[in-house]
């Protein structure tokens, strides 16, 4: 058995393990897919930020082929020597800022970057700042100064940059250079400045490749996006840094949790540069949250692919399966299924008498210890018996053949019909002295000769002496059964209460032929009409067995009886005693039986 | 040419309104001898791209003349101005970053821009009336203690403009080459400081003294290397 609560302890283990893995595991697996998606919108962040900057230089290549036309720098170098710009100079300019535009828009038409050359404003300035024209946006308005700007002060001092601007809920990508003139005197002649504004083609241009949405800001204001998911963008602006170099803003930004209509998202937020980054412009890539995993979510995304021979061990599995369960069954058998049977075949055998004791030695562990059991109470029943039978012999002498526990109460001659007369026994059995039965009918207080045990007579027993009066002698019967004794005073237990052992070894128990006995009051009335039943049922036996009955009276029978009966309930421990009259070397006996309680 | 013309003028209406009814009045001349043009400065609001040098012209040095007042302390004393100077916003700058004025004089802001910018002094922000400056829009301000008045944008940070409060008028700005000029200085005793944008440049300050008609001439006045200013340290 041992083994086998090994066994089911590491069968409860494995499972328990199991289960606690099953639980336990979706949670290490989630925290990894939400560090990789981290990663995922840390990389896209920093493609962005790289793509935004090869935009620029595309653009920058624009604007320095815009400032090298000589007609710009013409137009300019005109307008840089004029103390007033008036509205026919800044059409004129503008007239042919357009040409220069469609110019280089036509000729990088078939580029990759077509999405940058064709700015959405121009802006020609003069060597001191002042706009000369506008094409695009704003075409009306020149004349006042850009000085001031970073992107501005840097083309006016010779320098090709670019920015972002943001202006009336737009944003600008600007690139801006200084204009030339490359014939001498080489002198600065103005500045020129181009604007791209960002649109969602500009964004799915930049995130095309990722798999991720980017949408730009100014602040909680939308500008462009390659979703349709709309953003609360004063979330996304709490997302933003706002200390530390931009260049780090992708890999510093804490990913944010956002909610939109369609769905939730989460999202990086990476600030702008340039002038923009005042008015709190930023980018931000995101992708929707996966649905939270657990155990249930784990299960929901297993595919059919994953169960495959090819993917999961079912052999392993399959192997470990059965040979789980074999040991199981094997130690089930081994420990607790064998030796049950074994002990059961025991049982039968001891219950049918082919056994005296159980083999505890055979048996193993519980086995061994139920059959220690058993042979405890079977040596503590014989030693018993033992004590009865030899009581009784002591008292009656043996007992006859198959009468074990009883008592021949007439085992020992009854007293001659006279004085005097020879005494009908048989000769002493050698052995040990039988105890002195003082159960004798008129024997006058003289010890009575020892009786040896004398097995019960068969019918076919010799007839007994006729008697003086010449009588036909009926053929005795083999054993007068006396009249039912008087019902004990004391309830019966119930009988069945044994049968909860197993009925193998309890089915060879036989109960008590006649269960009838005298369990009175001693002196009471039933006890008296039983010990006079009996008496009667004696004394017809003697007669009918031709054996005299002077002398043979009902009081000291009776006397005789009570006594034995005592002796009887006190060594043999038990409440009733039955007595049985029968014949007994053709001469009427007188059998006492114990008859154990309930 | 016509920018430096123009600052010399301004100093000198400033300073001779400053002076009006001085009936025993000289002048001071000089030259601020600058230091060798310094590297041109960090790049502003940098993008995604350092900024490139074009390929055909050095970049520009920077000019600190525009930001520069030579001013003469001490001497009498002299009435708060009750004069109204105009200082034009032409865009995205001022058409001089650097304003001086003597304490007491009105700096009427008139936008010539096209945007709508909306200022307001860091210093005194009650100083200026709250809201958008329309183009072709002014907005007043009343000096009144000598210090710095820096004017913002609240839409755009960069767009700064400054205005020196002085005790006394007797102040000029120098033209690109550093020469500057004082007229109608009253007779007395002063000190030379030269004011740099937004404090004083940390130099030997010349004393001198002003005759009732005469012109003195104080020829090269050093300025060092870095332009360090007073209490920067």
């Amino acid at each position: 058995m041992f083994w086998s609560k090994i066994w089911l302890f590491i069968v409860t283990l494995a499972a328990a393990v199991a289960i606690t893995v099953a639980l336990v595991l979706p949670r290490p697996a989630q925290r990894a897919q939400v560090e990789e998606e981290h990663q995922r919108l840390v990389h896209a962040c920093g493609v962005v930020g790289i793509l935004l900057g090869d935009n620029a230089r595309n653009r920058i290549d624009v604007v320095g082929s815009f400032a090298r036309d000589a007609d710009v720098v013409a137009a300019l170098a005109d307008a840089s020597g004029a103390a007033e710009l008036d509205e026919a100079r800044a059409k004129s300019v503008r007239d042919t800022a357009r040409k220069v535009r469609d110019a280089i828009a036509g000729s990088k038409k078939d580029s990759e970057t077509a999405v940058d050359v064709k700015p959405d404003f121009v802006i020609l300035l003069d060597k001191s700042g002042r706009v000369v024209t506008r094409l695009g946006i704003d075409e009306g308005d020149f004349g006042d100064s850009l000085a001031g700007r970073p992107v501005v002060d840097d083309a006016l001092a010779g320098y090709l940059r670019d920015d972002v601007w943001t202006d009336k809920n737009r944003l600008f990508l600007v690139t801006a250079s200084p204009v030339v003139r490359r014939d001498l005197p080489v002198t600065y002649q103005g500045a020129i400045v181009l604007g791209h504004a960002v649109s969602p083609k500009l964004a799915e241009s930049l995130v095309k490749a990722l798999d991720v949405n980017l949408g730009f800001y100014i602040g909680a204001q939308p500008i462009a996006s390659t979703a349709t998911a709309v953003f609360d963008g004063n979330v996304l602006a709490k997302g933003m840094q706002r200390t530390g170099s931009l260049r780090d803003d992708c890999t510093a930004a804490t990913p944010t949790a956002i909610t939109s209509g369609d769905g939730e998202y989460t999202a990086l937020v990476a600030r702008l540069p340039g002038e923009a980054r005042h008015k709190d412009a930023y980018y931000t890539v995101f992708v929707k949250r996966p649905e939270a995993m657990g155990f249930s979510g784990t299960l929901g995304l297993v595919r059919q692919n994953d169960l495959s021979f090819a993917s999961f061990p079912w052999l392993l599995v399959g192997i470990g399966l059965v040979l789980a369960l074999g040991l199981g069954m094997f130690l089930l058998v081994w420990e607790s299924d064998r030796p049950l049977r074994r002990l059961a075949a025991d049982a039968v055998k001891l219950a049918k008498g082919q056994a005296e004791r159980l083999a505890e030695e055979e048996h193993h562990g519980k086995f061994g210890s139920i059959a220690r059991s058993v042979n405890i109470q079977i040596d503590k029943l014989g030693r018993e018996a033992k004590a009865a039978k030899k009581d009784l012999d002591q008292l009656l002498g043996p007992a006859p053949e198959g009468s074990l526990g009883a008592l021949d109460l007439l085992g020992t001659p009854l007293p001659a019909a006279r004085p005097g007369a020879p005494v009908l026994a048989a000769a002493p059995a050698p052995g040990p002295p039988p105890p002195p039965a003082e159960f004798k009918f008129g024997d006058g207080g003289k010890p009575a000769a020892p009786v040896a045990p004398v097995a019960v007579p068969a019918l076919d027993l010799p007839p007994p002496p006729r008697p003086a009066v010449p009588k036909p002698l009926a053929p005795p019967p083999p054993v007068v059964k006396p009249a039912a004794p008087p019902p004990p005073a004391v309830p019966r237990p119930a009988a069945p209460a044994k049968r909860a052992m197993d009925d193998d070894i309890l089915g060879a128990i036989e109960e008590p032929a006649d269960p009838t006995s005298v369990g009175a009051e001693p002196g009471s009335a039933d006890e008296e009409a039983y010990f006079r039943t009996v008496f009667e049922q004696f004394v017809e036996l003697k007669k009918k067995c031709g054996e005299s009955i002077v002398g043979l009276t009902y009081a000291k029978f009776a006397d005789k009886l009570r006594k034995n009966q005592q002796e009887l309930v006190s060594k043999a421990g038990t409440k009733q005693v039955k007595f049985t009259v029968y014949v007994k070397d053709g001469k009427a006996a007188l059998k006492a039986t114990p008859v154990k309680d309930g | 040419m016509a920018h430096a013309t123009f600052r010399f003028c301004l100093a000198a209406t400033l300073s001779g309104l400053a002076t009006i009814g001085t009936a025993h009045a000289g002048s001071v001349v000089g030259k601020l001898e600058l230091p060798p043009a310094s590297a041109p400065p960090a790049s502003r609001d940098p993008a995604y791209l350092d900024r490139v040098e074009n390929p055909y012209l050095p970049v520009k040095t920077v000019d600190p003349t525009p930001l520069m007042v030579v001013v003469l302390d001490g001497g009498p004393p002299q009435t708060p101005a009750t004069t109204q100077v105009t200082w034009d916003l032409l865009g995205a700058s001022f058409a001089h970053p650097l304003l001086p004025v003597m304490a007491g004089t009105e700096v009427v802001i008139k936008n010539r821009g096209k945007a709508t910018p909306a200022l307001y002094v860091v210093e005194a922000p009650d100083l200026l009336a709250k809201g958008p400056l329309n183009p072709t829009g002014t907005k007043a301000l009343k000096t009144k203690d000598p210090g710095v008045l820096t004017i913002n944008d609240e839409d755009s940070p960069n767009l700064i403009g400054r205005i020196a409060v002085f005790a006394t008028g007797r102040f000029a700005v120098p033209d690109a080459s550093g020469a500057f000029e004082l007229k109608d200085v009253p007779a007395g005793s002063y000190t030379v400081k030269v004011f740099y944008r937004d404090g004083w440049i940390e130099r030997p300050n010349e004393t001198i003294t002003v005759d009732a008609k005469g012109k003195l001439d104080l020829k090269n006045l050093h300025i060092p290397t870095g332009l360090p200013l007073v209490g920067s340290k």
